[in-house]
């Protein structure tokens, strides 16, 4: 078809640009998120201290610790690449995902209990926000564990044929921001009450 | 070579038609607002913590207009789907492999069209004789419209396949721009949000909440309405490519 393939075969950059919009937006999302949180412990502040004193808080900082940790890594799979170190990205990239992973152990134990103990999501208040927050968290990471997995692959067959690699930028970013979100959410939900 | 195919025709036009097709969207989203919103009471909808009494007196009272909106919006919705056909000719001008990507989109876009069909029978079902109707059969029938236009899951079907394929364009300057895959893609995962309105009545997460309709809901109508506008631009820029290499050949 003679629809602008002229423009077409060149080689463009392909990912990275784009996903700001992606970032910023979910970023936007999550704040309106904290807000709307923020207002409504405001009007049951007492209810949602007591609720928030029964989470755990040493899991909370295991799993701020795991994620810090991966996102470490998978920043030092990018410097790799960047410097043309395909095998020694790829080993970085292998052990932030294997740490990151680690991460669902402790939170599907601490929903398990949770449940367990009788609280759900229609509990009160404070643990509707729980679990949608933190599970709306979770769909990102679970997500994010897709993208390393991609991204693995990507540096693979860039090691076998070459190229390709423009992608790998933006998926790190995008673990980055799981990392973020969690960093805001760990305090605002564990921390708030204790003084 | 022997191709035979429409678009080798010399003279023929790849887009005729794409036009309109793309003009179908700005159209029903006009009409929607309109329809489904103003004359449906949409903006925002009667809160589902209202108790069946309160509600039924809520839509007895409204009950002329909602029957308007409602056949109205029954009548245009089905222009979805001509411009999901509009929105899969800008794809195949970005389809490098197959038109797999195309495909789905278009039957997303027809899935979207029962998202408003079936909710708004139910709704102009509640409005047709509630003052005869028990309040809690109008309240059913108005959850029954929402549970389904909230929690199916469809319209993704249009919105992934388009997001990947914005992404995939592998212009200089892009068909699409960019930026307008992502936010696609986001609004398509948000759209997974909705699932709470199955189990709250009020709050934030309500079909009538903060966060659920003002700020979800509404996502919708800003990708709608971005894309709208992104598809009418790329389908000038074709029709302008088509004609100049025309001429060059």
């Amino acid at each position: 078809m003679g629809d602008g393939e002229a423009d077409a075969g060149q080689p463009v950059h392909v990912g990275a640009p784009g996903i700001w919009a992606f970032i910023a937006a979910d970023c936007a999302g999550f704040a309106i998120f904290f807000l709307v949180f923020m207002t409504e412990r405001m009007k049951e502040p007492l209810l949602f201290d007591a609720s928030a004193r029964h989470l755990d808080i040493r899991l909370g900082v295991v799993n701020t610790l795991i994620l810090v940790s991966s996102s470490w890594l998978v920043a030092l799979a990018i410097a790799a690449l960047e410097k043309g170190n395909l095998e020694r990205a790829g080993r970085f990239l292998v052990s932030g995902l294997v740490v990151g992973s680690l991460f669902a152990l402790f939170k599907v134990a601490e929903y398990h209990a949770k449940i367990a103990a009788g609280i759900t999501p229609t509990t009160n208040g404070f643990y509707s926000f729980y679990f949608i927050l933190t599970g709306v968290h979770f769909l990102h990471y679970v997500i994010g564990l897709g993208v390393l997995i991609t991204m693995m692959a990507t540096l693979r067959r860039a090691k076998r044929q070459g190229g390709g690699t423009e992608w790998l930028e933006s998926g790190a970013l995008y673990w980055h921001m799981v990392d973020l979100l969690w960093l805001f959410l760990f305090p605002m939900l564990y921390l708030l009450p204790v003084h | 070579m022997a191709d035979t195919s429409i678009a080798a025709v010399k003279g023929s036009n790849p887009y005729r038609y794409v036009r309109a097709c793309a003009w179908a969207g700005p159209v029903l989203l006009l009409a929607t607002l309109i329809f489904w919103g103003i004359l449906g009471q949409n903006v925002p909808p009667y809160s589902a913590g209202l108790d069946a009494e309160a509600f039924a007196a809520r839509v007895r009272e409204d009950a002329s207009l909602i029957r308007i909106g409602m056949v109205g919006q029954m009548t245009v919705s089905g222009l979805y789907l001509v411009w999901g056909i509009g929105i899969a000719k800008i794809m195949e001008a970005m389809e490098r492999d197959n038109n797999v990507l195309s495909t789905i989109q278009i039957w997303g876009a027809g899935f979207t069209v029962l998202v408003f069909e079936i909710p708004c029978m139910a709704w102009l079902a509640a409005s047709f004789r509630p003052e005869v109707m028990p309040a809690p059969v109008i309240q059913m029938l108005y959850d029954v419209g929402w549970l389904f236009f909230d929690i199916a899951y469809l319209t993704s079907l249009q919105m992934v396949p388009l997001a990947i394929c914005i992404l995939h364009d592998r212009r200089v300057k892009p068909l699409i721009p960019k930026w307008l895959g992502w936010f696609t893609l986001w609004v398509a995962i948000s759209f997974l949000l909705l699932i709470l309105t199955g189990f709250f009545k009020e709050g934030p997460f309500a079909r009538t909440g903060l966060l659920n309709f003002w700020i979800e809901f509404s996502l919708f109508f800003y990708f709608w309405l971005f894309i709208a506008i992104a598809v009418i631009r790329a389908v000038s820029r074709l029709e302008r490519e088509h004609a100049e290499a025309n001429i060059d050949g």
